[in-house]
């Protein structure tokens, strides 16, 4: 423990050298920039700054780096409050809650308590990966393709019914969300499904591109064929800007029980940061003592989530920096980074290269107050970007989700997607069925086959086996019974009703 | 106020979409295709990478564009068009109008001599494209977890002599390189093991980590460090030659199985592509690859430099592809692929 802090202190004294600092400055600057665009990915964003990075030293080519990666986090509830259009796939839940927090004018509240969450989500998740880094990733370890599997299963009882709406139109659109993944070239066995001789739709729908659809243009088409209300365009005076005491105070718990969450979860191969913004709006909402307020703008379902997310990237650089494993893509990517500059990350790396490692972990520590403190001054910036008339910035949001579709692949076909699922949603959302359901069903779809095939290979072809196992057993039969007590509770309902007659 | 907050917006806009805008799309000037050879190379490069940035063939690729201007007289661009496994970017590549005009190339790596066996694509890459150079190859090895049983490979194949199915090995997905190389190694041994697809190779390296599988068929660069700290035990390598960083791990060949097999990476152009053109690339090409820094960077990346100018690079290829089409043949993978399509 005190070996701990005394490397840990060395790493501040690397990190607080001007170039590092720089570096770490320059970092979770594009982050947040990366964020707050829809259509440019983390991913794709460090894949861009990669031979800008040629040039520098070892220890500030990746701190950098790291800061685009958990600074992308910071930034992306910004568009999901503002326009209801996420600017990263781990920003979607915050659609439901922080936009309609945006049309009754306390954007600024829901982008000042995002930023606050992340910062603390970040923080802890970091104070995690400084003193338990090697023990968690062995524990995550012993989670195979069942273990996933039934993670994933369990995510599916607990997610469907996210908002809270009619139950059975929630069921049919996780339905029709795992239908969506099932689109495009399977990874097991390289066979191209549904694609109607569409060479481009091979790699399916990018989820982000869906997510822009089904929430963003969905939300345009609506403001441009129904009436609209006269928005509210009065000043927005500076105290009101920022969250009231009793914003702040229903904030709390969320913060800290999605920072738990998420770290957890972020863990875990697969798309960990949109997991576990899910997992926490679902827990959130079930505590609550006022359910029906969200989706109408319950600060929670902004606090939980954004914190969920930033510990979700906090804990996946565990695998990453102690076993030198990605459990998502822009780990690899980070992992690319590192390798670049002649770091293999993995379990020599403490010891190789304590400088890098600490320096890093230190630097982590110091980007997320650099983060907070650029991002609360902009809460005031973006907040008043709502007062201009939806006749202007309805075209200009519209061109800005075009671009960043078209940016996450250099493809045509994923505008088309756009719009198709956009009209799609749009429609369908006129009848009373929720859009969250349907990004459940295809933020899991994957990894539910995924872990089925290799589950049931791995456990001699039996089902009995796949039950039985200590982990996925105990999971999926948690699930089973959840499932159970999901189906019973109606049919119990409706046999009291029928007795009352 | 309204005029500010209006100003405010449509400058953050304007910033946002000329960073996006500049970013990712390059737009690339009409070159047409009567150029004299003289001439030529008198205009960038476009190099449509079938693969998502950050991959080692985009790795590769963004490598060698750094070198192109000094080997090759003109910039080299890159363009990622990921997904299907190559398909995506590689159909798009032999429709494009102008893919003979010179001025655009492509990747070439294994799984592209791999798909066209098993039908999943709608080209046969091997005839739509003109092979230019062979830059990257990266040996198959056969790994287990650090706390495995097995000690050396006889062993593995002892064991799994008398109990055949029941060692799982794990590979980069059904008809892979990983799977082909795994699949003749139970052929060669005359033993069975049972497969495991995993979506990607880190997908089967976390599995095996954790000792979800026995074994891990998988391409050095991927499991090298792990062998070295003692996480994993690589038992042997799926060539004829062994390394110079692990040299105490034995080759299948050596061991009298016959399995050569390695990830390769090249680099092609249109299958029409002027002769004079594709002999500038040939030259230039073979300049980078043979550059002192060039190798270095690349092996910091974990990729091993093995050279081919074309015209090798292309027999290697038909006979890469002659004995992909005999293993995934006589090891059942091709009625594996086929059953899944029907």
């Amino acid at each position: 423990m005190l070996d701990t802090f005394q490397a840990l202190f060395q790493g501040f004294a690397v990190s607080f050298s001007l170039q590092n600092i720089l570096a770490c400055i320059a970092g979770v600057m594009v982050g947040t920039l990366t964020g707050v665009l829809p259509g440019i990915g983390v991913t794709g964003a460090m894949a861009l700054l990669l031979p800008l990075s040629y040039g520098m030293d070892a220890i500030p080519a990746t701190i950098m780096f790291a800061g685009i990666y958990y600074g992308a986090m910071y930034g992306g509830s910004t568009t999901s409050i503002l326009v209801n259009l996420p600017g990263e796939a781990a920003s979607v839940i915050t659609c439901l809650d922080g936009n309609q927090m945006a049309k009754k004018g306390r954007a600024g509240a829901a982008l000042s308590i995002a930023a606050i969450g992340s910062f603390i989500a970040g923080t802890l998740g970091l104070i995690g990966l400084t003193f338990c880094a090697p023990v968690l990733s062995r524990a995550a370890l012993r989670f195979g393709p069942p273990e996933y599997f039934a993670i994933s299963i369990l995510g599916l009882v607990l997610l469907t019914n996210l908002t809270g709406q009619n139950a059975v139109k929630s069921f049919l659109m996780v339905l029709v969300g795992l239908m969506l993944s099932t689109v495009g070239v399977d990874s097991i066995a390289g066979i191209t499904r549904m694609t109607f001789g569409v060479p481009s739709l091979m790699r399916g729908f990018e989820f982000g591109v869906v997510a822009m659809a089904v929430f963003g243009i969905n939300d345009l088409f609506k403001t441009l064929v129904e009436p609209q209300e006269e928005r509210v365009v009065g000043r927005v005076k500076f105290k009101e800007l920022y969250p009231t005491k009793q914003e702040f105070q229903r904030s709390v718990g969320p913060i800290f029980r999605g920072t738990f969450l998420g770290f957890l979860i972020g863990l875990m191969p697969g798309p960990a940061g949109t997991l576990a913004s899910f997992s926490s709006y679902s827990v959130e909402k079930k505590l609550s003592k006022h359910p029906e307020e969200f989706g109408q703008g319950a600060i929670e379902g902004v606090a939980g989530p954004e914190s969920a997310n930033n510990a979700a990237s906090s804990a996946a650089m565990i695998p990453l920096l102690s076993l030198g494993l990605p459990f998502a893509p822009p780990a690899a990517m980070l992992l690319t980074g590192f390798i670049v500059h002649g770091i293999t990350p993995g379990p020599t790396l403490i010891n190789q290269h304590p400088d890098v490692f600490w320096g890093l972990v230190a630097s982590m520590y110091i980007g997320n107050v650099f983060l907070i403190i650029i991002n609360l001054p902009f809460v005031g910036v973006w907040a008043s970007m709502l007062r201009t008339p939806a006749n202007i910035l309805m075209p200009i949001v519209m061109v800005i989700t075009f671009t960043g579709a078209f940016a996450t692949n250099n493809s045509i076909t994923d505008m088309v997607v756009l719009l198709v699922l956009g009209i799609f949603a749009y429609f369908i959302s006129k009848y009373g069925y929720s859009m969250a359901p349907l990004a459940v069903g295809i933020v899991l779809g994957t990894t539910i086959e995924k872990g089925l095939i290799q589950g049931m290979i791995i456990c001699h072809g039996s089902v009995w086996e796949l039950l039985t196992r200590p982990l996925s057993g105990a999971i999926l039969w948690i699930a089973l019974l959840l499932l159970a007590v999901t189906v019973f509770k109606p049919i119990k309902k409706l046999l009291a009703n029928s007795k009352e007659d | 106020m309204l005029k500010k907050g209006y100003v405010l917006t449509m400058a953050a806009i304007l910033v946002i979409s000329s960073v996006t805008g500049c970013g990712n799309t390059k737009t690339d000037p009409q070159v047409s295709g009567t150029k004299q050879a003289q001439s030529y190379p008198s205009s960038e490069i476009k190099w449509l990478v079938p693969y998502t940035a950050g991959g080692s063939s985009d790795q590769m690729a963004r490598l060698i564009a750094k070198y192109a201007k000094n080997y090759i007289g003109v910039d080299i661009v890159i363009e990622n068009v990921g997904g299907g496994g190559g398909n995506v970017g590689l159909s798009q590549f032999v429709t494009t109008s102008n893919v003979n005009d010179g001025y655009n190339i492509t990747s070439f790596n294994t799984t592209a001599n791999l798909q066209p066996i098993y039908g999943t694509c709608d080209y046969d890459w091997l005839e739509e494209l003109t092979p230019l150079a062979l830059c990257v190859s990266i040996p198959i090895v056969v790994a287990v977890p650090g706390s495995s049983p097995f000690d050396t490979i006889e062993e593995l194949i002892d064991y799994a002599k008398a109990n055949p199915g029941s060692i799982q090995y794990g590979h980069a997905g059904i008809g892979s390189i990983t799977n082909v190389a795994g699949e003749q190694f139970c052929l060669e041994a005359g033993i069975k093991m049972t497969a495991v697809p995993f979506g990607s190779g880190a997908d089967a390296l976390t599995a095996v980590m954790g000792s979800q599988i026995d074994v891990d068929v998988a391409a050095l660069s991927e499991v090298l460090t792990y062998g070295q700290s003692g996480e994993l035990k690589i038992l042997a390598l799926c060539t004829e030659t062994v390394i110079e960083s692990m040299p105490e791990v034995p080759t299948l060949v050596a061991k009298g199985y016959n399995v050569d097999q390695k990830v390769t990476q090249g680099i092609a152009a249109g299958k029409d592509t002027d002769q004079a053109y594709v002999e500038v690339l040939d030259e230039g090409l073979g300049k980078i690859i043979n550059d002192e820094n060039f190798q270095k960077e690349l092996r910091d990346f974990g990729m091993d430099v093995e050279y081919l100018n074309a015209s090798d690079f292309s027999s290697f290829l038909k006979e890469q592809r002659e004995i992909f089409t005999s293993v995934v043949t006589d090891s059942g993978i091709l009625d594996l692929v086929k059953e899944q399509t029907n």
